[in-house]
């Protein structure tokens, strides 16, 4: 029904069953009190919770018309009974989103927002950062993800990112995201800028890398979770081990993005059931389209340009019931070619797979 | 490792030097994983400043080759400079009778937004000066929601001193141009 739970700390151990989580809402918000750093917080959570409930079952229980459906905003018992039935209903959990990166798509996202094609959106946080929060949070009627593009944090000195994560923290602060991601990638070579980034080394470098994780991580005071990289060379082979690792000893989450795992059994023939523990331990995913390189031998490049393939789409119908989770978020990714309708049918062939045709406005 | 095996980071020498990518076999994923990087340093380049295609031909490879390996020489850092030292090595090419001060302002301008894109300073704008041309190129990042990065060319009342090198550059705190801390020297 949810992620698990909505404490911020980081490694939590806090586990998150169907029932603990009803019994959260059947009692007071405060028995979660242990897991939650502030009232505001567990007051957001609490609400966040029915949100996404609500947000999610509706479909189903409109379908199934066995319980007269509860008025806006129900009470503490009406929404337990309404919780109880879409737990035992198992409804669709899965949230679609889109990324926002550049201000001059808003009206292009608000209005997916305002005509329900979009759950949520997620932000590429660090191309806003001059904008005020309270603005930015004005400008997104829906819950928020933080993707963070520019830290470099596995490059970066201290003071760059100890001034960028005090800056994130106030917009996390501010925009409560769901998730904050950052990418595991090398951006510089000798002190030169790589336009193309590269894949770690992930044998050798395990251990630095999990320094930085773990450094960056306590900086951005937010559980930080970790995406995969669009395997070009070998080195994907290694990625599924790395994150297992990398994650399970830092605390951290994976990010798992699909289309990048379907670019990786491409070109190293990384199968893609080597991540399924992988989807299993986290409910924060990605998806994009990817495009073939000009020259032979064609390898598969992660583009975000276009269309979603057939076997993305394959991926994610086959994984389902893995990818579909309480909490779960599933961002489609388009950079280029950013046009409403093409957007849209990406949207609703991802709405298919996990369950409904189109979007209900928000509540 | 075993020998079939060649990973991303094997290649990090040869991802932004054209030269290098006759290392690898013609046929092997290793020579398109380069092109595939050499490549988006290309549209960078030319897609922002189409008009050097004018110079070089429709390919640009007679621009783009000579200038990757005279930045390697140099061991250039590829950052926000990146137009800026394009336009110096076509001072010192084939290329220099044929460059004009609307291209030098283009690139100036490519160079300025290239900042305002990628900078995570704290700093919300950059100004460039170039001793080529009296206007000063402002970048401006992105802060508004619905906004977007913004270059403008300014003309002063009162004219900065120009910079003691070919370019120079100064961020600005906030959104104002209201102090000139004086010119930094543009960096590698």
């Amino acid at each position: 029904m949810v992620c698990g739970h909505m404490c911020r700390r980081i490694m939590c151990t806090f586990v998150s069953k169907y029932s603990a989580v009803i019994e959260t809402l059947k009692e007071s918000y405060n028995e979660n009190q242990n897991h939650q750093e502030t009232k505001h917080q567990r007051t957001w959570s609490c609400r966040h919770v029915l949100w996404f409930v609500l947000r999610s079952d509706w479909r189903e229980l409109s379908k199934a018309s066995l319980l007269p459906l509860p008025a806006f905003i129900p009470g503490a018992e009406a929404a337990f009974s309404f919780v109880m039935f879409c737990f035992s209903s198992r409804g669709v959990v899965m949230q679609i989103g889109l990324n926002f990166t550049l201000g001059n798509t808003l009206d292009l996202v608000q209005r997916l927002i305002r005509e329900g094609e979009v759950d949520y959106c997620e932000l590429l946080i660090d191309n806003f950062l001059h904008v005020p929060p309270h603005e930015l949070a004005g400008a997104f009627d829906c819950p928020i993800g933080f993707h963070i593009m520019f830290s470099k944090f596995l490059e970066s000195d201290p003071e760059y990112l100890e001034s960028m994560a005090a800056r994130l923290r106030t917009y996390i602060d501010v925009l409560k995201p769901m998730y904050v991601s950052d990418h595991v990638a090398r951006f510089n070579h000798n002190g030169r800028q790589l336009y193309h980034l590269a894949e770690l080394d992930y044998r050798s470098e395990y251990d630095a890398v999990r320094q930085r994780v773990e450094r960056w991580q306590e900086k951005l005071g937010q559980r930080l979770y970790l995406e995969n990289y669009p395997s070009i060379m070998d080195s994907g082979c290694d990625a599924p081990g790395f994150f297992e690792r990398i994650t399970q000893e830092t605390g951290g989450g994976m990010f798992f993005d699909a289309s990048n795992a379907v670019c990786a059994h491409h070109n190293c023939g990384l199968a893609l059931d080597a991540w399924e523990t992988l989807i299993d331990s986290t409910p924060h995913f990605h998806v994009g389209s990817y495009n073939y390189s000009i020259l032979e031998p064609k390898v598969v490049l992660d583009t975000h340009d276009g269309e979603l393939s057939s076997d993305t789409l394959a991926f994610l119908e086959r994984y389902k019931e893995r990818f579909d989770k309480p909490g779960a978020t599933m961002t489609y990714e388009r950079d280029v070619n950013i046009e409403y309708d093409a957007i849209v049918a990406d949207l609703r062939k991802l709405r298919a797979i996990f369950g409904d045709a189109k979007a209900v406005s928000h509540v | 490792m075993s020998e079939n095996r060649t990973i991303d980071s094997e290649l990090l020498d040869a991802l932004m030097v054209p030269a290098r990518q006759a290392d690898y076999p013609r046929d092997s994923r290793a020579f398109v994983r380069i092109d595939t990087s050499l490549r988006v340093y290309w549209h960078v380049l030319f897609d922002i400043c189409p008009e050097l295609l004018e110079l070089s031909g429709p390919d640009g490879l007679s621009i783009f080759r000579p200038f990757m390996a005279w930045a390697d020489a140099r061991q250039l850092s590829m950052n926000w400079t990146f137009y800026i030292w394009v336009y110096q090595w076509l001072l010192e090419s084939e290329f220099r009778e044929q460059v004009t001060r609307e291209l030098a302002q283009s690139l100036t301008a490519a160079s300025a937004a290239r900042w305002a894109n990628g900078d995570r300073s704290t700093n919300g704008g950059i100004v460039l000066g170039c001793t080529d041309f009296p206007e000063l190129i402002a970048g401006w990042k992105c802060h508004t929601a619905n906004g977007g990065r913004e270059i403008e060319c300014l003309e002063l009342e009162d004219p900065l001193p120009m910079p003691k090198g070919r370019f120079g550059y100064f961020t600005v705190p906030k959104f104002e141009l209201d102090n000139f801390p004086g010119w930094s020297e543009i960096p590698r």
